[in-house]
């Protein structure tokens, strides 16, 4: 089960942000949507049980919307562990156990944010914390 | 073959739609093939230099079959895990797998288990080469390791 709590202004469940990311898709063939960033890491053999890692969120222009999707799955172990996603105006807590995934959105039409994405051990003692969460950020220009 | 376990959605399809847009290029690509708990060295990518908006899109894509319980290994399954990191200067993108088998109580399996996952990152500096490593603590998981970096550019 995946949970998520905190402000979290523009946020949408993992549904609606699943939508979105098909929306996403047909909008590149328009010119319309870019990708800006993203990031992507895991709790694994060769990463450290903790992170912390920053993103910069460029400033909108007109009418451009910018959408930050966090993607998390948790897989394998019965421990759960976490991604945070903080910033001027966002602060999204996502927690994820055993065999589960969640998507969510945040939605900005202003950006020039920085965020933080740190991640919370799944803490299991002796094992792999096997945890992934991937971080994009689009930026929708409307053509009207 | 078993579903994905572990997945980000921005994949492959994503990038297709990029290019059938004519915005993304593929520049590099090398995979690599293994079954060992030996730290995998898999052929770097070189990004060329990059102008005006481009970004790099720096591509992972990892898969696993678990072989565990058909080479006599008894007890608790092991807790495996797979990963492909790339490195490289605003390169920030790795992916990993849990690739468990469920066993049955005569340790065997009814039919061998396929996992896979993906994941990407982007950079704004050109002219470097990208490495990757990979890792499975696994010596009875088939692992393959794929990366590829494409060059994007934005329409706005």
């Amino acid at each position: 089960m995946v949970s998520v709590s905190g402000s979290m202004p523009g946020v949408a469940n993992a549904s609606g942000a699943s939508a979105a990311q098909e929306g996403f898709r047909r909008l590149f063939l328009t010119g319309q949507m870019k990708i800006s960033a993203a990031i992507a890491r895991d709790f694994s053999a060769s990463s450290p049980s903790t992170t912390s890692t920053t993103l910069v969120l460029p400033a909108l222009t007109g009418t451009q919307i910018g959408y930050l999707l966090v993607e998390i799955t948790g897989t394998g172990f019965t421990n759960s562990g976490g991604v945070t996603v903080t910033g001027t105006g966002i602060n999204m807590v996502i927690n994820t156990g055993i065999n589960s995934s969640g998507i969510f959105q945040y939605v900005t039409t202003t950006g020039g944010i920085t965020i933080t994405i740190g991640t919370t051990a799944p803490n299991v003692s002796g094992n792999i914390p096997p945890m992934f969460y991937q971080v994009t950020y689009f930026i929708y220009s409307p053509s009207f | 073959m078993t579903s994905v376990t572990a997945s980000s959605s921005m994949n492959m399809d994503m990038i297709s739609r990029l290019m059938l847009a004519g915005q993304v290029k593929l520049v590099g690509a090398t995979s690599l093939q293994y079954v060992s708990t030996a730290t995998q060295t898999v052929a770097s990518i070189a990004i060329p230099a990059l102008t005006g908006s481009q970004i790099a899109i720096v591509y992972l894509e990892l898969s696993a079959e678990n072989i565990a319980p058909l080479n006599g290994i008894t007890g608790a399954e092991p807790n495996t895990s797979v990963s492909l990191t790339a490195s490289g200067t605003g390169v920030s993108v790795s992916v990993n797998l849990s690739p468990v088998t469920a066993r049955s109580s005569t340790n065997t399996i009814a039919a061998s288990q396929y996992f896979r996952n993906s994941a990407f990152g982007t950079t704004t500096t050109g002219s470097q080469t990208v490495t990757f490593s990979s890792i499975s603590l696994s010596g009875y998981t088939y692992v393959t390791a794929q990366a590829s970096v494409f060059i994007y550019t934005p329409p706005f």
